[in-house]
């Protein structure tokens, strides 16, 4: 009976195994750890938008752009730390693609970077693909004291083969080396020369009996212990790896002479020059009905421009809603953002220039429970993000808004 | 019976207990001076980038003298055996290569050339010669302690000075090693979380390697008596605790 | 050693294949294949299923994984423990000789099949750790790595520790009565790093979100991590017993009577006792 017992959880065991090594990799988008982040932190930091990926395919050794633009909110929460010191990060795990270039606002980013509150900044970054694989590749920015606050991503497949990659780079004395395994050898050649004086010595020693020298030591007799010879062996020893090192360094000052340190500093880089803004909103109030999963807020919003205006997209936390209502604004399965679903906009007609009118906006989606975006369990219930107004030629008005606290709606009575 | 043979007997599973009782300290050694080191001096260790003229050559030594001090305070008062401070350190690089080359490498794919880790071995043979010579450990300290402080830089910088020569990389002054960290990409270590050197006085004759090694060597001298101290009367304790039955019996009477 | 006499000794010498390597050969051959078996499920699966917690793929590829090791390890020690317990020598005080030196070489092996568990959780996987935090952004306390490092290598080595404790308080004289400092703190000190993971978890949840390895969060570990340095103190105690009972086995030495290191078991780890044992 037990035996017959062990046999079928063994079996179970063997098939439950195979089922998840066949599964194999999909193609559904993961989130890379931000949901673990609280909502109110990803809704109100940082905005990405326009974010494009130059492609979902590479062959090793092909690049890879990544465009786009983000806000750091003029709403950023005090509760969370605003150093500016940035490094516009690249997700990826482990080195499967090399990062050549990361440029803000068209300057290259070789340190971290001092960026201000409310600026908007545009990017682009050039990766080229090293391994084959399927691998998740994401913008995101890591912010001193704040951490990592994360933008779009997608997966990507690599073909190909890491074998024969090079990673040329030409040093300032103009010689050109292979990044790849540059100094490699070296490095291997002097910790195996010295990890060898070290096995030597511990070598000479432990040949010897090891326990019972306790017993002659606690008698007195430790003196038997070390003989002359063990001293002039040690006393080569020590001279032999002090003058090795020595030596190594002199040959070390002779073959680069010319080095320098590791370099560290902060680049301030200035935010985009503000857009004319051809319109004011302001949020009013905020509820999100917990059964229908369903964001609604009232904005007021002024159009201070000649032309009139509509509310094209609300996009925060990396997932976008959209007015479909409006003629070819709808989802693009390239976009490599998270598509909320349509946004419903009461009244839906424009804003007249001028005109001052209060919209709401309904926002009925599952991926408020699905991005965890969720704003009824948490200690800072409030919701931020980017409104995306366009006038009939096309142009954007872009504004952050909210910083609203959000009035969850149960549906249900509480006995 | 021969007494030859018992003899050979006896010295056989003597033998085999000395060897027991080495593996499992080497291996315990590894597991706590590892994990010790990781986390009180491991960025530096695990990439390029970090090993800087500065912060790493004091944290690194002044971290590491720790294991060996309290080691050697039992392999040379109890067993005269001058080993203590070169087992640690070979247990260590061994748990680091380990993890560089297995995960760091070979999972992840950074380049060795990246993730190498620091070496000890020459100052660890050189503090353990000290300690045999002198047979003091408060000399050991302050003699040992300076080598140890002063030999670390030396004995790593055969390893890293190829990746501090300059490179202009997109129009920017960077090392190597800068290059390396830009490139091969370290999604949560973003570059503003190194610490590493960012400016200095000119006072020590314009030297930064000389003065953070000077300090380097005093901290490590600081530290190897309370290491020592703790391995003596602590670690290489022999205490046991009163019986259960005479504890029991107190605690009746009271 | 000046002996030159050639009698055979009174004493009941174990025959040598008592003294063989074959058990921890074994346990740790065996720890060692599935410490490679970890690895390459963590290869497969760690970055193509863990990265998101909230997916069904990692609801079954690592959460089962930590629900079923957490099943595994409770039972494994509760029957380990258990069975050392029940089985207990309950007449320790008419112990032989031979039979002791015989257990002590079992308590070597048990000790050394803790240290390579040790090595695996505290220096392999706990570095590997560093390898996946500093690749991946940190999502939830029970990320692939932690999966494999703290709910399993942990465990694994505090079964053996404290088994190994256990082993030593049922079977031998000298730890049968009293509790050795260094061996409690060579077991109790790393068995720690596993509560601490409270701290370290409670830590990345409330405040700090940046993975610098050396942050003062991580330091809890590194105070438990330093108890391994107690097993000096522990063989300590052992040899001079051990080199005691050599001495007596194989040259007819006088020896403490197991009743007397029962009783005063400090008296047993005087080193004196084995100067006279074969160089």
């Amino acid at each position: 009976m037990r035996k017959r017992v062990m046999r079928m959880m063994g079996r179970a065991g063997a098939l439950a195994l195979l089922g998840m090594i066949l599964a194999g990799p999909t193609n559904r988008l993961w989130a890379l750890g931000e949901k673990s982040q609280e909502g109110f932190l990803r809704m109100r930091t940082v905005i990405f938008y326009d974010t494009q990926f130059s492609g979902r395919k590479f062959k090793v050794g092909d690049d890879m752009t990544v465009t786009g633009k983000f806000q750091l909110l003029p709403i950023w929460p005090k509760e969370i730390a605003f150093s500016g010191i940035s490094w516009l990060n690249f997700f990826v795990p482990g080195p499967q693609f090399l990062r050549e270039g990361t440029w803000i606002n068209n300057r290259f980013m070789s340190c971290s970077e001092l960026l201000e509150l409310g600026g908007t900044y545009e990017y682009k970054t050039i990766a080229k693909a090293r391994y084959p694989g399927h691998w998740p590749v994401g913008i995101m920015l890591s912010m001193k004291d704040a951490g990592p606050l994360i933008g779009p991503s997608i997966y990507v497949d690599v073909e190909g083969s890491h074998e024969g990659f090079t990673n040329p780079i030409k040093t300032l004395l103009g010689n050109t080396i292979n990044l790849e395994d540059y100094g490699q050898s070296r490095m291997l050649i002097w910790t195996l020369v010295t990890t060898l004086i070290g096995v030597a010595w511990l070598g000479f020693w432990l040949g010897r009996p090891f326990t019972s020298r306790l017993g002659v030591v606690a008698a007195g007799r430790a003196k038997e212990l070390i003989s002359g010879a063990d001293k002039t062996v040690a006393v080569i020893f020590a001279l032999g790896t002090i003058g090795l090192v020595a030596v190594a360094n002199v040959m070390t000052a002779s073959q680069f002479p010319h080095t320098i340190p590791i370099q560290e500093t902060i680049i301030r880089n200035e935010p985009l020059p503000p857009e004319p803004s051809r319109v004011e909103a302001k949020v009013l109030d905020a509820t999100y009905d917990v059964p229908s999963r369903t964001l609604a807020f009232r904005v007021e919003v002024h159009n201070t421009g000649d032309r009139p205006l509509v509310l094209k997209e609300f996009t925060t936390a990396n997932v976008r809603f959209l007015n479909e209502q409006i003629p070819g604004n709808t989802w693009n399965p390239d976009f490599p953002e998270v598509y909320g679903g349509a946004m419903k906009i009461t009244p839906s007609e424009p804003v007249a220039p001028g005109e001052t009118k209060v919209l709401e906006v309904v926002l009925a989606s599952a991926e408020w429970e699905n991005q965890r975006l969720t704003m009824y369990h948490e200690t800072t219930n409030r919701f931020g993000g980017l409104l995306f107004f366009s006038d009939p030629t096309g142009a954007r008005s872009i504004i952050a808004v909210a910083d609203q606290l959000v009035i969850p709606r149960f549906g249900v009575t509480q006995m | 019976m021969q007494y030859s043979q018992v003899d050979a007997e006896a010295k056989a599973v003597a033998r085999k207990f000395d060897l027991v009782v080495i593996m499992s300290t080497f291996l315990a050694l590894i597991a706590g001076f590892h994990v010790h080191q990781m986390l009180v001096a491991g960025d530096w260790s695990f990439w390029v980038d970090w090993k800087d003229r500065n912060w790493w050559p004091i944290v690194a030594p002044i971290m590491e003298i720790t294991f060996p001090a309290a080691v050697q305070a039992v392999l040379w008062t109890r067993f005269r055996m001058p080993i203590g401070a070169t087992f640690c350190c070979l247990g260590l690089l061994f748990g680091e290569w380990m993890n560089r080359y297995i995960n760091f490498n070979g999972w992840t794919h950074y380049p060795l050339n990246f993730v190498f880790p620091e070496t000890f071995i020459p100052a660890a043979v050189v503090l353990d010669i000290v300690l045999m010579l002198t047979g003091n450990w408060i000399v050991t300290a302050l003699v040992g302690g300076e080598l140890w402080g002063w030999l670390f830089y030396p004995t790593n910088w055969v390893m890293i000075a190829p990746y501090h020569l300059p490179v202009e990389y997109q129009g920017s002054l960077m090392s190597v090693a800068d290059v390396i960290n830009y490139m091969y990409v370290r999604t949560s270590t973003p570059e503003y979380l190194r610490i590493v050197e960012t400016g200095t006085m000119r006072s020590f004759a314009g030297g930064v390697t000389g003065v953070a090694a000077f300090f380097s060597a005093f901290v490590s001298v600081c530290m190897y008596v309370p290491w020592w101290l703790m391995g003596a009367h602590f670690f290489g304790s022999t205490k046991f605790f009163k019986t259960y039955e005479s504890a029991s019996t107190e605690v009746k009477h009271a | 050693m000046a002996q030159t006499q050639t009698t055979a000794t009174a004493v009941a010498r174990p025959p040598l294949t008592a003294f063989s390597w074959k058990s921890a050969g074994i346990a740790i051959g065996a720890l060692i294949v599935f410490d490679v078996l970890i690895n390459v499920y963590e290869r497969l699966y760690a970055f193509s299923k863990g990265l998101d917690y909230t997916s069904a793929d990692y609801e079954s590829y690592w959460m089962g994984m930590l629900f079923a090791e957490l099943v595994l390890e409770a039972v494994t020690a509760g029957a380990l423990w258990g069975w050392l317990w029940m089985t207990r020598d309950r007449a320790l005080d008419r112990l032989s000789p031979a039979e002791e030196l015989k257990r002590y070489w079992a308590l070597g092996l048990f000790v050394l099949t803790y240290t390579y568990a040790a090595y695996a959780g505290a220096s392999y996987f706990t570095e590997q750790d560093g390898t996946w935090h500093q690749t991946v952004i940190r999502d939830t306390d029970f990320t692939p790595s932690h999966v494999i490092e703290f709910y399993q290598s942990y465990p694994i080595y505090i079964i053996f520790g404290v088994g190994s404790l256990v082993y030593a308080m049922t079977r031998l004289p000298q730890f049968a009565k009293a509790f050795s400092l260094p061996y409690v703190v060579l077991v109790g000190s790393p068995a720690m790093i596993f509560p601490n993971v409270g701290l370290n978890e409670f830590g990345h949840t409330r405040w700090f979100m940046e993975e610098l390895f050396v942050a003062p969060l991580h330091w809890g570990f590194v105070t438990f991590g330093w108890g391994a340095l107690a097993i000096l103190g522990t063989w300590l105690q052992i040899c001079p017993r051990v080199l005691a009972l050599v001495n007596h086995v194989y040259y007819g030495k006088p020896i403490q009577s197991p009743a007397e290191v029962m009783k005063d078991p400090q008296s047993s780890v005087n080193p004196a006792a084995c100067a006279a044992c074969a160089m």
